[in-house]
């Protein structure tokens, strides 16, 4: 049996026992399930409110479940603790903690990004503080009962002693916080420096204590206080470790340093430095603000950065918050990053999809002709540049193969503007991209179907669209992807799907609305389900590991 | 058939859509200025408005095979300069579709225009109807049959002349906003000081000028203080302006410059502010904030507890929600910002925000949710205390805890308090 409809019909079983949420109440909105709820729950729920629950009843529930784990259930979540989501990872901590399970324990907080192993110990000692937000953070409550104090700290002092400089400057409210709740004893001049910045308000931390970069900010910081501006870059900038982008224009920020500001002093260095110590995340989403003063050579930069970040060392950025970020640029920056930029990241994320669906697949993509939704599209070339893929076009009377898109012209007349991009448009898909009807011929997309290979992944565009005979068609699929509402085939599933409203009138009997659709989040939720597939298909014991 | 259609643009390239569903374009370099209004005429053309009936009169008439629909994926439907003409208001008698274009008419013809159509046309109208009533009919049936023949032809001529009304409002509405663009442009040629441009920003009484105004308007204040205080002190002087500020409240134009600078001080101190009725909201950019109490300085964008009072005045406290509970924690009065924050309990805000404690309590620590109800000795037999009990064990139970409590202690039915608080 297929993968997603056992997976699928495990899901139907569970949801029918009242052992797993329904979808609208997932973090992740999947219909998987490997059959045991704790592992579902680790792999899709997220501690946040849903459509009927709040984070409180999240929280109670996913204790339930963790506390109820067996030793096996909790080891095997552990050995897969890369794809057990952050929530879940923190509460199997502090289960096996609570339990004395500390090895077992410390495998769950490693797998955990730094603040969140910062805030271990709080979250065992007074987990509200941890764990809400707001006035919540206030409610005294403890779901491990002995904390463990001697273990407790030797682990937060392992947790400092791993930590980089720039974790401790960025968390440094997180490790006052453990380490007050804690009563911890700092000890030795790394320890003292970490215990001074995060503890008092005038601090020197020598250079000799493995903590860069927090020298450097202490001493750009007294530059900055001093009106010595000149001697705050300099600092920052003979410094071979550079300080976090948001400890930057915090510093900036209280001063009323404005980078925006041409009026400001030394305002041209002060760019070239928030350039050098942003982050890839910063880079994207500061990307239109930052446009008016883009160069080519501090573009390079920043995409050097960002490919490093990103390429080299794996960080994961969603696919449409790249393309977002770029759209939204004008046009002069978009230009400026398409190779460096924008090439090499969608590069990426074929490679991603690739992986993600296992060498060897060829993937078909069914959409329509005269809807053509730029971010499927990308989606299709993206793809289509890691592996073999499949285009088709849908009409009214009939449907078109596509003769494979160039993933580098796509990408071109994505970096000019609107005009010449529907020049293209209109060059490469003719007036059929303009027209506004959703009818396509049924029989047509069936026989399409029927003659594509059942195993091989088919991804579904079909917008204010449901036929019988198309559903007969997918029945055999293993791997139906659906940008909309599903046809119902037990091998498919709907990634994701939004029409917007934008005018409604409702009588007795009759309505008439106009909606408008965008598939913007389609191609993240897409490789987000891949991603979460593996996890189910290994957690489910439906795949040999390596 | 004569079709009057409105010329949109893509790809640089005007188009109609004489059927909503598939846009239709021009050969190139002979399609009309896109925002125009042309008349289409297809003589001979008898089918309905759909683009199917279109391209097999195209094909024909153009005696040349452009394909049936959609076959070429590359296919663009296009029309030849002999087929249209820039719409005249004699088109609107002869046309398919007059009525659906006459709120367009004050866009595309002038007064003069207008004035000359009704001086011409309007009397045949009326000679129609004439004609009509002195005509002799053989029947009551003949008699309307005939006055339906000549109803569509009087009633175009009516509705064009009545949107004459339009187009004079229009013509009016465009000369002043030139006026004020040109007024403008000349005022911007020289650096200005504030009184001159709070002269202007009143004269300007457009509604683009208002626009353009604002913006220019914002920019320079911007530029010309130093800081909050600065800015608080120009916003003063505007208030002061009861039109002008009227004008400027709303203009995103204006404030968008400068808002992210701006913060207005505390001006209550020593006070006992009675936080039950407020509520929390983000901060807007009002010069409503002038004149409010402020606890606690006051961002605009950022949230604050506003106790409500006129329009966007009341009372505003540093802070968000949180502070509710903070004031409930420190037994019902708290000291901020130099206030005491009070709370006399009683009001739905209040209720509300005791539901939302009793939920979080009933998930994560039931006996504490339990003490909420301590003082109304509620029988030892009521179901509240076996639904505590069990939740220790069973999770399912702590909303079916959290919901009793919320009855028993705020008396609102649960699903209501939870749908009031977006649960």
């Amino acid at each position: 049996m297929g993968v997603i409809r056992e997976l699928k019909r495990r899901y139907n079983t569970s949801l029918a026992l009242g052992e797993v949420l329904p979808v609208q109440e997932r973090g992740v909105p999947l219909p998987l399930s490997t059959g045991v709820p704790l592992y579902d729950a680790a792999l899709l729920n997220k501690l946040a409110k849903t459509r009927t629950m709040d984070a409180a009843a999240h929280t109670n529930r996913a204790w339930s479940l963790v506390r109820k784990a067996t030793r096996e259930e909790r080891e095997a979540l552990a050995d897969h603790a890369p794809g057990v989501l952050n929530d879940y990872k923190l509460l199997l901590a502090l289960r096996a903690w609570d339990l004395g399970e500390l090895e077992l324990a410390r495998r769950f907080v490693k797998a955990l990004p730094w603040r969140w192993r910062l805030a271990f110990p709080t979250a065992v000692i007074k987990p509200a503080a941890a764990m809400l937000t707001g006035w919540r953070r206030r409610v005294s409550f403890r779901l491990v009962e002995n904390p463990r104090w001697e273990e407790l700290r030797k682990l937060f002092r392992e947790t400092l002693e791993g930590a980089p400089g720039v974790v401790i400057l960025k968390y440094r409210n997180t490790i006052q916080q453990s380490a007050a709740l804690l009563r911890f004893r700092f000890e030795g001049p790394r320890e003292d420096g970490i215990h001074d910045l995060a503890f008092e308000s005038q601090v020197e931390v020598g250079h000799d204590v493995n903590l860069a970069p927090i020298p450097t900010f202490l001493e750009a910081k007294e530059r900055l206080h001093g009106g010595d501006l000149k001697g705050f870059l300099d600092v920052l900038g003979e410094a071979s470790a550079v300080i976090p982008i948001t400890s930057y224009m915090g510093l900036l920020g209280n001063y009323s340093i404005r980078l925006y500001d041409e009026r400001q002093p030394m305002v041209e260095e002060l760019r070239d430095y928030a350039i050098r110590c942003a982050t890839a995340v910063e880079s994207l989403l500061r990307l239109n603000e930052w446009a008016p003063w883009l160069t080519e050579a501090r573009m390079d930069r920043l995409a050097t950065n960002v490919r490093g970040q990103v390429i080299e060392r794996g960080l994961k950025v969603p696919f449409f918050k790249v393309v977002k970020a770029y759209m939204n640029c004008p046009r002069e920056v978009r230009e400026m990053a398409l190779n460096p930029l924008l090439k090499p990241l969608l590069a990426h994320y074929g490679e991603d999809v690739r992986g993600l669906l296992g060498d060897g697949q060829q993937m078909t993509f069914l959409q329509p002709g005269n809807f053509v939704n730029l971010m499927s599209l990308l989606l299709y070339v993206v793809a289509s540049a890691a592996m073999p893929t499949k285009l088709y076009f849908l009409k009214k009377d009939g449907v078109e193969e596509i003769p494979s898109l160039d993933r580098d012209e796509v990408l071109a007349h994505l970096a000019v503007d609107r005009r010449a991009l529907e020049s293209w448009l209109l060059r490469e898909f003719g007036s059929l991209a303009n027209r506004w009807e959703y009818t396509y011929d049924q029989k047509a997309i069936a026989r399409t179907i029927e003659g594509l290979d059942p195993a091989e992944p088919l991804m579904l565009d079909l917008p204010f669209f449901d036929d019988i005979e198309v559903l007969q068609a997918l029945l055999p699929r293993e791997q139906v992807y659906n940008l909309n509402g599903a046809f119902g085939a037990p091998g498919e599933i709907c990634l994701s799907y939004q029409y917007y409203a934008e005018f409604g009138a409702f009588g007795r009997g009759w309505s008439f609305g106009m909606y408008s659709r965008t598939g913007d989040t389609a191609a993240t939720k897409f490789t987000e389900l891949l991603d979460r597939l593996r996890w189910f298909r290994r957690l489910g014991g439906l795949e040999v590991q390596p | 058939m004569k079709i009057l259609l409105l010329v949109d643009e893509y790809a640089d390239r005007p188009l109609v859509r004489v059927d909503w569903r598939q846009a239709q374009y021009f050969r190139d370099g002979e399609g009309p200025r896109p925002g125009s209004m042309i008349t289409l005429d297809l003589p001979g053309f008898k089918g309905e408005l759909e683009v199917e009936a279109i391209v097999a009169w195209l094909t024909k008439d153009e005696n040349r095979g452009i394909g049936g629909l959609f076959k070429k994926k590359k296919e663009v439907h296009e029309f030849s300069r002999r087929h249209w003409e820039y719409t005249e208001l004699d088109d609107l008698l002869e046309a398919v579709n007059t009525r659906n274009m006459i709120w367009n008419l004050s866009e595309h013809f002038t007064v003069e225009e207008m004035v000359e159509f009704e001086r011409r046309r309007m009397p045949e109208a009326w000679e129609l109807v004439e004609a009509w009533k002195k005509r002799a009919f053989k029947s009551e049936e003949k008699r309307y049959q005939a006055l339906r023949e000549i109803e569509s032809d009087f009633v175009n001529r009516h509705a064009v002349a009545h949107a004459a009304g339009t187009v004079i409002e229009k013509t009016i509405s465009d000369y002043e906003t030139r006026r004020d663009e040109a007024l403008l442009e000349e005022f911007l040629k020289k650096p200005r000081r504030m009184g001159a441009w709070i002269d202007l920003a009143e004269r300007l009484t457009s509604n683009r000028g208002t626009v353009l105004v604002a913006d220019a308007f914002g920019k320079f204040v911007n530029e010309e203080a130093k800081d909050s205080e600065a800015l608080l002190k120009i916003l003063q002087k505007i208030h002061g302006r009861e039109e002008l500020r009227e004008r400027l409240t709303w203009q995103r134009g204006f404030w968008k410059h400068f808002e992210r600078r701006l913060a207005f001080p505390a001006n209550v101190d020593g006070e006992e502010i009675d936080i039950s009725q407020a509520t929390e909201v983000v901060v807007p950019s009002h010069f409503d904030l002038l004149e409010s109490k402020r606890v606690g300085v006051i961002t605009p964008g950022r949230r604050a507890l506003r106790v409500p009072g006129d329009r966007w005045r009341g009372t505003y406290i540093k802070g968000g929600r949180g502070l509710k509970f903070e004031v409930e924690e420190a037994g019902g009065a708290l000291r901020k910002y130099g206030c005491t924050l009070v709370s006399s309990g009683g009001s739905i805000q209040e209720l509300l925000r005791e539901a939302e404690e009793l939920i979080l309590l009933s998930n994560l620590a039931p006996e504490q949710a339990l003490q909420k109800i301590e003082d109304l000795e509620v029988p030892s037999d009521h179901p509240v205390f076996d639904a505590a009990e069990r939740a220790r064990e069973d999770y399912r139970y702590a909303r079916i805890l959290a919901d009793l409590l919320i009855e028993l202690r705020t008396g609102i039915d649960a699903t209501v308090a939870r749908a009031r608080l977006g649960m």
